[in-house]
């Protein structure tokens, strides 16, 4: 009886099998990998093909008739710097959730999104902090030729208007002196903007990754009545060592002012995850 | 089954009911009853380098698969190992291979007529490029054992080897590089323009040992005892992450990204014995044993890691500078008891004392606070504590605790050749020496393990037949996961691994087949989520054919042999929900021995299929885009291809 109960017992393992099969091949590790489309945009309230026109809070009405960023690369992370501790380094340890490596000329006057030219890429976390690299070509490189930004447009207050140019190169002109001791201040820093928060930004399997640039925070303090004065007009100085008011090339508030404002985490790069793409 | 993604001498990475042991830290290897794990190798503790033995040597492997058998210990999580050497050609043998990817070796072995085939004596010297890039090697191992009798009943025997390699390994391919065409298939970054590498990724392994044991039977009482001594150096150079790892810190002069090669280097020397009394009688008709038997090892081990600079080589870290002395001393008692003709009880209890005793010559690597006047500029290993107060580099940690281990099994049968068997059984695995701290109360993980099996063994005209189903589960509540920026596997959360395997055992007098299968699910306890790396299904399939041939030469008869191997092993759980690709590859092998020759021919990857031998999913930057890489991509180590090798063996004064 015994032998006959345990035996039958042997045409158990083909059922088991069928159990363990099933259950061998199913599950996940938690997260995905992700590729995804990439775009950046100019202000949300631009008209394609249309001069942008804003007031600043120095009361100039500004008409953009051209204004382009050049982004290097983005990244989205979920380490948030710690003052002190990261000071001088370039690339924040921690965990990265999304990259874009190829970069993109962007129109700051159109409204419409702007593809990259190839895919981001990154996992199904959210992200806490982005970082938008102002640079033509490696992030450490001494010489960077390429115009991160190209402004031309005029500006008037009362009467007072000033035709403008500017074009901003983050290259060795933005170089500060300090030698190669610890704590010292390398290129690529100045060529980072972070730490840009990235409220409800979560990589996710549809949509895309919009960064969105608003012209207007180029200009937030910026006195055009003290910009340089060129022979056709007004311009920003891209020579921050240039200290002579009677160059043409004279560095004074409104040209650093609109550096601060491009190299600044505030208002004017804001990332969102936008399904439409 | 058994991998190898480290390089020639790097240890394998072996694939037993769910565990992915990637240096054998899950299984209790031994040769010749010495144990091989390597209690305190800074790579991974426990790591089992098993190159050193020479093929024609191997006897036999024994694999006691689950942690069931008291005699079993430390590092028992999904069984034991054991290979026994010994030479069953006896006269004087050489043996020459060459083939594929410049591989050359040459083999003397010999064995007297007279003597058991247990005292044997035989060396390698091998050679090879390697496929691909970055992947060149020599060896040379020798192994020598004498067997004597003692008395009527008993034995002894002294056995001694040395190895030496080194090697070099390709490294991690990043899958988005190999689609865009920045890098080969089976290249190497370190080889590449843009992640160059004054060092290469590889290493140096040594290994000099020597064992005696002696076995006696006095009344109904069997006596064995065993010493053993080591002497283990080992070196690897590994680089998972290219660039990336390398960031700035406060007290450090400016610098780019260095390059993030490991360069790990691990001393030991172990000593130990073991001895055991097993007793025979008779009761309840039926005869019974009872063994009692005792563990011994000491382990004093060196181990640093330093990372070098890419484009000089020069260390430019210091991450760790260990030195350990660890204890293990175990003592079991193991009983099988044949209650019933078909009702048989085996097990007792085992217990480990382990203790630690760990310096850590680099303790201090930042301080919250450091000196505003005088700060320790580019040091790895800081003799400041906050605000520059001093204190010297090292930090002294010891601690000990005991793990009670039962075990047990209960096998009904045979019944119409059929055998059920029950098991269960605690583990043990003790934890990396880095992980010690003062007083920790249980410096090892734990393993609880079940097992429900069948076994029908019968014979079927001359055949053999031998066919297993086991239902397995097996938790440890400290796993070891991979960690590429360590370069090595770390303590994670607690796992369990519930499977299946099944295998097929057919030997017949002119073949042998031996196939096995395992589905296993392997999870983590908190999350429910897969454990990572460990393949759902491996499969693999031995089969020899031999025989006389009908030919005659000279009046001597020749033997020809064909074997082949298949493997398969099923798409692993990657990180972030990934899968990986699948390995499929075959081996083939045909020999022809006539009088004192033999001449062969070996295919590995006879199809020459390109798999993927492992699969990561990490971040890491070799520069080889315009901009940094900082996102989780997939990383993979290239199999090999093809390789064909030809066999000339001439054997003197044999049989």
């Amino acid at each position: 009886m015994m032998r006959r109960a345990l035996a039958s017992l042997a045409s158990l393992p083909s059922l088991a099998l069928s159990a363990a099969l099933l259950a061998a091949c199913v599950g996940t590790t938690g997260g995905d990998v992700v590729d995804f489309p990439v775009a950046a945009a100019g202000a949300a309230d631009a008209v394609a093909g249309q001069p942008y026109e804003l007031v600043t809070d120095r009361g100039w009405h500004v008409v953009l008739t051209k204004a382009t960023l050049h982004v290097g690369a983005l990244y989205l992370g979920q380490s948030l710097p710690v003052s002190g501790a990261q000071s001088t380094s370039c690339i924040l340890p921690g965990t990265y959730v999304a990259q874009v490596t190829t970069g993109l000329d962007v129109d700051l006057l159109s409204p419409t999104p702007q593809r990259f030219p190839s895919l981001g890429h990154g996992t199904t976390l959210q992200a806490l902090v982005g970082q938008v690299w102002l640079t033509g070509g490696p992030i450490g490189t001494a010489i960077d030729a390429k115009p991160i930004l190209v402004v031309q447009g005029t500006a008037d207050r009362g009467g007072d208007v000033r035709p403008f140019t500017g074009q901003i190169t983050i290259s060795s002109n933005r170089q500060q002196r300090g030698g190669t001791n610890a704590g010292a201040s390398t290129i690529c820093k100045q060529r980072i903007v972070t730490p840009i928060p990235t409220p409800d930004v979560t990589i996710q399997h549809q949509g895309g990754l919009l960064l969105r640039i608003d012209p207007r925070a180029l200009f937030v303090n910026v006195d055009f009545a003290a910009l340089a004065s060129f022979s056709s007009g007004y311009g920003f100085s891209d020579d921050p060592s240039q200290a002579d008011p009677t160059s043409p090339l004279y560095y004074s508030q409104p040209s650093a002012n609109l550096y601060q404002n491009l190299h600044s985490a505030g208002s004017l790069y804001r990332f969102a995850w936008d399904l439409g793409l | 089954m058994l991998t190898n993604e480290g390089g020639e001498g790097h240890a394998e990475q072996v694939f037993l009911r769910g565990f992915d042991a990637r240096e054998g830290q899950d299984l209790e290897f031994s040769v010749g009853g010495m144990p091989i794990n390597e209690s305190g190798n800074l790579h991974g503790n426990g790591y089992a380098d098993t190159h050193f033995i020479i093929p024609e040597l191997v006897e036999s492997l024994r694999v006691i698969e689950g942690p069931f058998d008291p005699r079993q210990g430390n590092y028992a999580v999904a069984g034991s190992a054991n290979y026994e050497l010994g030479l069953a050609q006896r006269g004087l043998t050489t043996k020459y291979t060459g083939g594929s990817f410049g591989t050359q070796r040459l083999l003397l072995a010999w064995g007297p007529k007279n003597e058991s085939r247990h005292t044997f004596g035989a060396g390698e010297i091998a050679t090879t490029d390697g496929y691909g890039q970055n992947r060149g090697a020599q060896r040379a191992s020798a192994m020598g054992q004498y067997e004597g009798r003692l008395g009527d009943h008993g034995s002894w025997r002294v056995f001694a080897q040395g190895y030496s390699t080194h090697f070099h390994s390709a490294g991690v391919i990043r899958q988005d590089d190999y689609q865009a065409h920045r890098i080969g298939f089976y290249d190497s970054y370190s080889q590449s323009q843009f992640a160059r590498q004054q060092t290469a990724e590889g290493g140096d392994s040594s290994r000099y040992s020597l064992s005696a044991d002696l076995e006696t039977k006095s009344g109904d009482t069997v006596l064995t005892q065993q010493f053993f001594v080591s002497k283990r150096q080992m070196r690897l150079l590994e680089n998972f992450t290219g660039f990336l790892l390398d960031v700035q810190t406060p007290l450090q002069s400016v610098h780019a990204q260095r390059g993030d090669m490991l360069d790990l280097n691990v001393d030991e020397t172990m000593v130990g014995a073991k001895g055991a009394a097993r007793w025979q009688t008779t009761a309840l008709g039926h005869k019974q044993d009872l063994e009692l038997g005792y563990f011994a090892r000491g382990d004093w081990t060196k181990g640093t890691q330093q990372r070098l600079e890419a484009n000089t080589g020069a260390p430019y870290a210091t991450e760790t500078n260990v030195e350990s002395q660890l204890g293990d001393l175990g003592l079991y008692a193991d009983a099988n008891l044949r209650l019933l003709t078909w009702l048989n009880l085996r097990g007792g209890v085992r217990s480990d004392l382990f203790t630690f005793n760990v310096v850590d010559n680099c303790a201090v690597h930042d301080v919250s606070h450091p000196s505003v006047s005088n700060p320790q500029l580019d040091q790895s290993c800081l003799t400041q504590q906050d605000f520059g107060r001093h204190r010297e580099a090292d930090s002294r940690a010891s601690t000990s605790s005991v793990a009670v281990l039962p075990r047990g099994s209960v096998l009904l049968g045979p019944f119409q050749h059929f055998t059920f068997n029950v098991s269960y059984g605690k583990g043990v695995r003790s934890i990396d020496p880095s992980y010690i701290t003062q007083d920790v109360k249980t410096p090892f993980a734990s393993i609880k393990a079940y097992e429900g099996a069948v076994v029908y063994a019968t014979d079927v005209k001359e055949v053999a037949v031998v066919a297993r189903s086991i239902f397995f589960q097996t938790a440890v509540d400290r796993d070891l996961i991979f960690n590429e920026s360590v370069g090595r596997n770390v303590l994670g959360n607690g796992t369990t691994r519930t499977g299946w395997v099944g295998a097929l055992r057919l030997t017949g007098s002119f073949f042998d087949e031996a196939a096995n299968v395992t589905f296993v699910r392997s999870s983590y306890d908190d999350t429910h989520l897969l454990v990572a790396y460990v393949p759902d299904v491996v499969f693999r399939s031995d089969t020899a054919l031999f025989t006389m041939l009908p030919v005659k030469i000279g009046g001597e008869k020749v033997k020809g042999a064909i074997g082949s191997g298949i493997t398969y092993v099923g798409p692993r759980a990657l990180p972030f929900g990934q899968r990986s690709q699948d390995i499929f590859t075959v081996d083939a092998s045909a020999t022809l021995s006539w009088t004192h020759y033999e001449v062969g021919i070996i295919a590995t990857n006879l199809l020459d299929h390109r798999y993927r031998l492992g699969e990561f999913n990490y971040a890491s930057d070799f520069h080889s885009q315009g901009q940094p890489t900082l996102v989780p991509e997939r990383h993979f180590t290239a199999g090999a291809p093809r390789g064909i090798f030809a066999t000339l063996a001439i054997n003197f004064g044999g049989p």
